[in-house]
């Protein structure tokens, strides 16, 4: 599966967004949920489903969805 | 999108030391904060008023401060370091608490809360949080969303003068007929004779036992809580370190509202209490009541029952409406019940990290081994 695909089903699931409306561009002023704790549910969500973790740096990057792809992208290719 | 990339060029935020040079941003911060509605503030000061950073000291605060690349502070949080016996050894264990984050006012800033608890996880892995107001506030929903174990450490209270009780106790005056049936309670009596016959169904086997001890008010501590703590501390799980240096830190002989108490049975120190008598004036939750609170206390596991019915008797004694206790271990929760004490409804939450949940799991120490109370975490405040 796609990263974008899996990220997705994650956004669906943490923050109850439709597959069909994610877009890489959706930051956290688009997205009700995506709040504080929302952000922390998101990132261990993502840590569980890829296998990563991501230190305290990475985390001040993941301002939009598309930042997180890429984030992903770069983690699972060092793998 | 020229706006969002401006704000991620700004957007890169590194946690520091609040030092000096941070004391207007923090201000700053501050000032947003109240303009979002938020209730919190950060300490103004960079060195902690309480439990400052002393040469020698294993017990300090330590606050920091997460600042994007314009010196902006966008969050804040304090660490409180702190020996621990867990199982016999002295572990040094670290208390998160105050984390403040911009995220509150302004969503733009929502992976702020998580990076300040990573960053502190990764300054110490064995923290915990204390206190928090119930699972529903944020800061606890943050922990269960992080994985960290968490239970309410037990409240007790006792009843001292049921109508100022039944007239005050604000989350059971909640509804016009609540008010009522309490206001009715309490001017005939009735309330009186109902709060009095469950404390004493409650109250068993303590009355003559307490009465042998001996009680004094001290203004420190000194070597006798030494012995206490020594003779004691193999038969708790966890434990903060509670010898007379801790203590003499913690409740400094200068702080006048705290009330020192010392124990004595047949020329030995039993235990010792530190407890508060509050004037309260339109509390959230207890109104306008008289407070006796035991706030802090230690003893050996087969001496809490004496010990609680002495403090209890010594605030009774000083005219106070209600005394409250929170209190997680086994052997204080079976004092404060001998004592005539009953169980209320717990916001007062504690919360492991996933490290500190495992050195617990490891060494076998229960919910029930753990000894936390109003004493621990941020103290003694809102009593």
């Amino acid at each position: 599966m796609l990263i974008n695909d899996q990220l997705a089903d994650i956004f669906e699931k943490v923050f109850s967004i439709e597959k069909s409306e994610f877009t890489p561009d959706l930051t956290p002023e688009d997205v009700l949920r995506w709040d504080s704790l929302g952000h922390m549910t998101l990132v261990m969500e993502l840590e569980d489903a890829f296998g990563v973790h991501f230190e305290v740096d990475e985390i001040t990057e993941m301002t939009s969805a598309g930042k997180i792809i890429e984030m992903l992208q770069a983690k699972v290719a060092k793998d | 999108m020229a706006l969002a990339k401006d704000f991620h060029r700004h957007n890169v935020i590194h946690i520091e030391q609040y030092a000096d040079r941070h004391t207007e941003a923090v201000r700053r911060f501050n000032e947003r904060l109240l303009a979002g509605g938020t209730p919190n503030r950060f300490p103004t000061a960079p060195v902690p008023a309480w439990l400052p950073k002393i040469d020698g000291r294993s017990i300090f605060q330590e606050y920091y401060l997460a600042l994007d690349e314009e010196g902006e502070v966008r969050g804040a949080y304090i660490l409180k370091h702190q020996d621990f016996q867990i199982s016999g050894r002295v572990v040094s264990i670290a208390d998160y608490h105050l984390p403040i984050s911009e995220g509150a006012v302004d969503r733009r800033y929502s992976q702020v809360g998580v990076m300040l608890l990573r960053d502190a996880l990764g300054r110490q892995p064995l923290l915990y949080g204390l206190g928090m107001g119930g699972y529903e506030e944020p800061l606890a929903r943050m922990f269960e969303a992080a994985g960290w174990s968490m239970f309410s450490v037990p409240f007790f209270f006792r009843v001292v003068r049921p109508n100022n009780f039944l007239r005050n106790v604000v989350f059971l005056r909640r509804s016009a007929l609540k008010r009522t049936a309490l206001d009715i309670a309490a001017f005939s009596g009735l309330g009186w004779l109902g709060v009095r016959a469950m404390q004493m169904l409650k109250h068993r086997k303590t009355a003559d036992s307490s009465l042998k001890v001996e009680i004094d008010t001290i203004d420190d501590f000194s070597d006798w809580a030494d012995e206490v703590w020594r003779s004691s501390k193999q038969r708790y799980g966890m434990a903060a370190v509670r010898d007379a240096e801790t203590l003499r830190i913690l409740y400094p002989g200068d702080k006048q509202n705290f009330i020192r108490l010392r124990f004595s049975g047949e020329s030995h120190a039993t235990g010792w209490a530190v407890v508060l008598d509050s004037q309260l004036s339109g509390h959230k939750h207890f109104g306008d009541m008289r407070l006796g609170s035991i706030v802090d206390c230690f003893a050996s596991v087969d001496d809490t029952t004496v010990v609680v019915d002495a403090a209890r008797r010594f605030l009774e004694s000083r005219g106070v409406d209600l005394i409250v206790s929170n209190q997680s271990h086994a052997a204080w929760q079976r004092g404060f019940r001998e004592a005539g004490f009953l169980n209320g409804p717990s916001n007062f939450i504690f919360a492991a990290s996933k490290k500190l949940a495992e050195l617990l799991k490891k060494e076998g120490v229960e919910n029930d081994g753990l000894h936390f109370n109003r004493g621990d975490g941020d103290g003694p405040i809102h009593l």
